[in-house]
């Protein structure tokens, strides 16, 4: 029993630290270009009673029925801390709640490939005060082409949300009935973008400097002067596995300037481009990226050519030199077979079943003790000065000296 | 390149290992664990203030890592005996 506990001990503790030390990729799962989504502002307290926008695209193979859904999350900063909030719902299913009247529901049986400016009657007008606010719209279909949404815990089970624009395209021009969001802006075009690189040199280095440029046009809104710019270039050679290989420092939006980014790294065939605006003040950016153009070179600097053999220039007679680069040569490992262990942890670590103990893993990482306490016991201050803080300072040194008094009792048995 | 030679076998054994593995679709976590893990948070913000839980998963993560280095070592003196004439 001890040693089966002491290798669950012991994995657990293998991927905690390869989840730590040997992260060297970081994978997107919500590029910003992805989601039908609009942040604005209201100047004063309206009732939405109806949302018109443009939408086309199509489900999924087997996936049907499907149904929208509309929200609005209010966003608020207090003390420097935004905090976003459930404004109104607006639809059939939400924080486990089911309206049971299919009516209210904006079912599509499927979706229509192309409807301009359809106007969604909401089911319960929502009346929202001056501030900000984000609307999501989420679109939602069954796993189970032959079940039908069902209420309630089973059905959610069954029930995968999916940000819109994987499945359906909008150009984020929405306006209500009252007129309140009205986003005049171009034809939105997609924001991911597959680069294929320009390798200058016949024989690809393993080190070479890697140089992104590329233009980004936008379009500002009102309170659009807070968001910035940033973008991540993903090494996309191996499908389905985003290595991310540039994540640039975020500049001032320019829009229609030029960027470019350096960095040194091994060449690949296959680069993705995705840039996004975000605020730093808010949690979504007020305006929108409209249209990339980019191109990626690659180049190769002579220091950084395939390098001689052990990695180091010897002059001509120096013959110590010669025999240190042949050891080298000989024993020492190399970036990319090393590398290769890295990506297949990258591949591993998603799927079944290490992928749930690295979901835990992550899920534990986000444990954060500077959260928004639920409960309040400090609530008066000289309580925590003089019988709180007291306590926890004795706490920690009984928990430092307890934890050496184990540690010195297992050295003491410990067998190796 | 006798150590990458090695480290290619190596790796060429274990790809070969968790290729079954690699076929699997991804494993994706319920939101209701990421929404227990924010409610989590809240308690254990509140309680922060009395039970120094920082300390506590500081103490824990070196205790993971000297149990860990511990089994590593066993595990390494383990392979080591195979060998023959090894004891």
């Amino acid at each position: 029993m001890k040693k089966i506990f002491k290798i669950l001990v012991f994995v657990f503790a293998v991927f905690f630290i390869s989840n730590n030390v040997f992260a060297s990729s970081e994978t997107l799962t919500e590029a910003s270009g992805n989601s039908i989504a609009q942040t604005f502002q209201l100047n004063s307290t309206t009732t939405i009673n109806s949302i018109t926008m443009p939408i086309a695209g199509s489900l999924p193979t087997g996936k049907t029925p499907a149904y929208a859904q509309f929200v609005f999350y209010s966003l608020a900063t207090i003390d420097s801390t935004t905090y976003t909030g459930l404004a109104g719902n607006v639809s059939t299913y939400f924080d486990g709640s089911c309206i049971s009247s299919p009516s209210q529901r904006l079912t599509f049986s499927a979706l229509p490939t192309t409807l301009t400016n359809k106007t969604f009657d909401l089911a319960v007008p929502v009346t929202l005060s001056a501030g900000y606010y984000r609307l999501v719209i989420f679109m939602w279909y069954n796993n189970n082409s032959d079940q039908s949404l069902a209420c309630g815990n089973d059905g959610r089970m069954n029930v995968t949300y999916s940000y819109l624009t994987d499945y359906m395209i909008g150009n984020r021009q929405y306006y209500t009935n009252s007129g309140v969001i009205n986003k005049d802006s171009d034809v939105e075009i997609a924001l991911n973008a597959t680069l294929t690189p320009t390798i200058t040199n016949s024989t690809p280095a393993q080190s070479s400097t890697v140089s992104s440029n590329f233009t980004i046009t936008g379009v500002y809104t009102n309170d659009s002067t807070y968001d910035s710019v940033m973008y991540e270039l993903f090494d996309d050679t191996n499908a389905g596995v985003d290595a991310l290989v540039i994540k640039c420092a975020d500049a001032k939006v320019g829009f229609g300037i030029s960027y470019s980014c350096n960095y040194q790294g091994r060449i690949n065939t296959s680069y993705r481009l995705t840039p996004y605006l975000y605020n730093s003040n808010y949690p979504y950016p007020f305006g929108s990226l409209l249209a990339t153009n980019g191109s990626i070179s690659f180049n190769t600097n002579a220091e950084l050519n395939i390098p001689p053999i052990g990695g180091q220039t010897c002059s001509t007679f120096d013959v110590g030199c010669y025999v240190v680069n042949g050891i080298k040569y000989l024993l020492y490992p190399s970036d990319l077979t090393l590398s290769n262990f890295t990506s297949l942890m990258d591949i591993i670590k998603n799927k079944p079943p290490i992928g749930y103990v690295s979901g835990v893993i992550t899920g534990l990482g986000a444990i954060n003790i500077n959260a928004t306490p639920t409960l309040s016991f400090a609530s008066f201050t000289p309580i925590t000065i003089y019988i709180f803080t007291p306590i926890r300072t004795g706490l920690i040194v009984v928990l430092w000296f307890g934890f050496m008094f184990v540690l010195f009792k297992r050295f003491q048995q410990l067998d190796i | 390149m006798i150590t990458n030679g090695l480290i290619y076998l190596i790796y060429g054994l274990v790809y070969l290992i968790t290729l079954p593995i690699q076929k699997l679709a991804d494993v994706s976590m319920s939101s209701n664990f990421a929404s227990s893990i924010t409610t989590a948070n809240g308690y254990i913000s509140s309680f922060n203030s009395i039970i120094p839980v920082d300390t506590i998963g500081q103490i824990l993560t070196l205790f993971l890592a000297i149990e860990t280095a511990v089994l590593t070592y066993k595990l390494i003196m383990w392979l080591i005996r195979r060998i023959p004439t090894q004891s």
